[in-house]
């Protein structure tokens, strides 16, 4: 899996691309947290390259939104395909975060 | 074709009865029972007498192996417990030389009627369990019984005669057709009964008799050793055990044996013909030699044999899931620590349903789903039964008893789940089969896991954070089962009208378990506060 990071406007944005699972969620989680203790508060995380996700990637995002909340930041989600999006779905993560169709969109706002 | 007919009738009689057995000792093993049993073989010689009192009840080593493999998987008793027992069973039947003078078939046709009837009988209902219990021995019993019954009549037969009388002169072909008789008969007693038959007829010498009365004990082994080939962990332990017993008795005395007739050194033989005239008499001596003599060489190795056991066979997950960490005996004279102590072992039922769903995922071992809710299902028992024990017998406060209810609740969801993971993992198995349907089933592992692994930090911190989380995940606007569900029953959704059926029940039951998620979470918040 890999993470393209950029800044657009203060915001990071994360685009995912291939697998968030149980072998990729430690390296993510550890990219998150060390953005975040280096003082990034806005995130926007881009799913559209992302082929699968699975609990243990959902948890990265529960973790690095827990610890954003902390310093008053903010995650938000865009351009997540059917697969994704049904998984989202079903684990009530739609109410969690706020979801966009797309970078434009998420960072409109922010 | 009636002898085939009738081993597979017998097997198949065999296997429900020990499935039998073993799904109601588990409902059985309560504290209590369990307490008893480890009062009854608390030190190894108290185990010996028990094994003994088994085989003279049963008369068959196989038998009663698998009731003691029930006892060790419903978390009766442990290794320990039964390794005595084991050799106790063994010696004793090494002294009883049957002639079969009473004949436990008709008590066990009696037990399985009586046993019937109760356990269908709706007014009956508080016996259901012990009844349940009986109906498994008395099946186990009658398959056996059907099996020897199929080929009794091949040891009468011309041929088989005719083989024996063929081992005439070879020790060792004598051994093996001792063992292979033995193996198809079942019962290593019979094929003795049938060897003292022999050399009082005439037909073996006491030599020859020696080696079929070893090879058809070594046999009895052997069929106890193909039966437990699949099984894991304690299981395998005691089987093993059983197994090396005899042929341990084996790699003493046949040797020696050998040494006694070639090489005219006196010993098994000699003693046997020094003890009585009867030939008959020596060959049950030498019977009993060999089913005593690795007894007395194992007793004294009792930890050191049950340390090896558990190296070459650890105890499985399962079995270890199984078993309460954190409950025991006494937990229950101090109400409240006993109520933290239901806690604990209740996260770990928890953190058992996301093993039962990993076992669903693409890659996974859906067979596993069972031995994982097998443990779950026993340790609920205890579980639910130190909850009952607490509540029956001890006077306790109100914020005692608004816990313990509360603990009581949450093991109903538990089991509730539990059970619905296992409807779930059949759909999904079916519904795999189809592209659409395998996308519903990956995001579905996937969704639930997420929302179980939430519910275990609540378990864990009971922050208001967390339980705030579960709640949006788990609450009827934030369950988004209900839009995934619409999207693969619309017509676009390419699935056919069995597929539509069995997603819409996987699709129910994601339902069930997301609300029971949700409601657990309060449990555990209601529980902190």
């Amino acid at each position: 899996m890999q993470i393209l990071i950029k800044k657009t406007n203060e915001v990071t944005v994360l685009a995912f691309e291939g697998r968030l699972d149980t072998q990729t969620s430690p390296d993510a989680q550890q990219q998150l947290t060390r953005l975040i203790e280096a003082g990034e508060k806005r995130f926007i995380v881009d799913f559209e390259k992302l082929d699968y996700i699975s609990s243990a990637g959902l948890r990265v995002l529960l973790v690095a939104a827990k610890q954003l909340k902390g310093i008053d930041g903010e995650l938000r989600i865009c351009s997540l395909n059917e697969v994704v999006g049904e998984v989202f779905d079903i684990s009530g993560f739609t109410t969690i975060f706020k979801i966009f169709g797309s970078e434009p969109e998420a960072l409109d706002g922010f | 074709m009636l002898v085939a007919a009738s081993l597979v009738a017998g097997l198949g009689l065999f296997f429900v009865g020990l499935y039998f057995l073993t799904e109601h000792l588990k409902m059985l093993s309560g504290r209590r029972l369990r307490a008893r049993i480890a009062a009854w073989t608390k030190n190894p010689f108290m185990g010996v007498l028990w094994g003994g009192v088994f085989i003279a009840v049963t008369q068959s080593t196989a038998a009663t192996m698998f009731i003691l493999i029930s006892m060790l998987r419903s978390g009766m008793m442990g290794v320990r417990q039964a390794l005595p027992i084991i050799i106790g069973l063994n010696i004793i039947a090494g002294a009883i030389v049957l002639v079969l003078v009473i004949d436990i078939k008709v008590a066990v046709l009696f037990l399985l009627g009586i046993a019937g009837i109760v356990f269908t009988n709706d007014r009956a209902r508080a016996f259901r369990t012990i009844a349940g219990t009986l109906l498994g021995i008395s099946m186990l019993f009658l398959g056996l019984s059907t099996m020897k019954e199929a080929v009794a009549p091949l040891a009468q037969t011309e041929w088989f005669e005719e083989l024996l009388r063929w081992t005439q002169g070879s020790y060792l072909l004598g051994f093996a057709i001792g063992a292979a008789m033995s193996f198809v008969v079942q019962s290593s007693l019979a094929i003795v009964v049938l060897t003292i038959a022999f050399q009082t007829a005439g037909l073996f010498s006491l030599a020859e008799s020696i080696m079929v009365v070893y090879g058809a004990n070594v046999g009895s082994s052997l069929l106890t050793f193909v039966l437990c080939s699949k099984m894991t962990g304690q299981s395998k332990q005691i089987a093993m055990y059983q197994t090396a017993y005899n042929i341990i008795g084996a790699i003493i005395l046949v040797p020696a044996f050998y040494l006694e007739i070639y090489g005219n050194v006196p010993l098994i033989k000699t003693f046997a013909e020094g003890i009585t005239k009867s030939g008959g008499g020596q060959i049950a001596t030498v019977n009993l030699i060999f089913n005593a003599l690795p007894g007395i060489a194992l007793f004294v190795v009792l930890r050191p044999c049950a340390n090896l056991l558990e190296r070459l066979w650890p105890e499985s997950l399962e079995e270890q899931a199984s078993k309460p960490k954190y409950i025991h005996e006494r937990a229950t004279e101090d109400p409240d620590s006993a109520l933290d102590l239901v806690e604990l072992e209740q996260m770990r039922l928890l953190e058992s349903l996301s093993t039962c769903l990993d076992t669903q995922r693409q890659g996974g071992n859906p067979s596993r789903l069972s031995a994982n809710q097998d443990a779950s299902k026993v340790l609920g028992g205890i579980i639910r039964e130190t909850i009952s024990e607490l509540s029956t017998r001890r006077k306790l406060t109100e914020d005692t008893y608004e816990r313990l209810d509360r603990l009581l609740s949450l093991q109903h969801s538990l089991e509730a789940a539990d059970q619905a993971i296992a409807s779930l993992s059949k759909e999904f198995q079916a519904l795999r089969k189809a592209q659409h349907g395998a996308r519903f089933v990956d995001s579905s592992i996937e969704g639930l896991d997420a929302i179980v692994l939430t519910l275990i930090d609540v378990s864990k911190e009971r922050s208001a954070e967390d339980a705030v989380l579960l709640s949006a995940m788990t609450s009827e606007d934030g369950n988004g089962i209900k839009s995934v569900r619409s999207a693969y029953l619309s017509e676009e959704s390419g699935l056919d009208d069995t597929e539509r059926m069995r997603l819409l029940a996987a699709a129910n039951l994601c339902e069930r378990l997301i609300w029971l998620f949700g409601n657990m979470g309060r449990d555990y918040m209601a529980l902190k506060a």
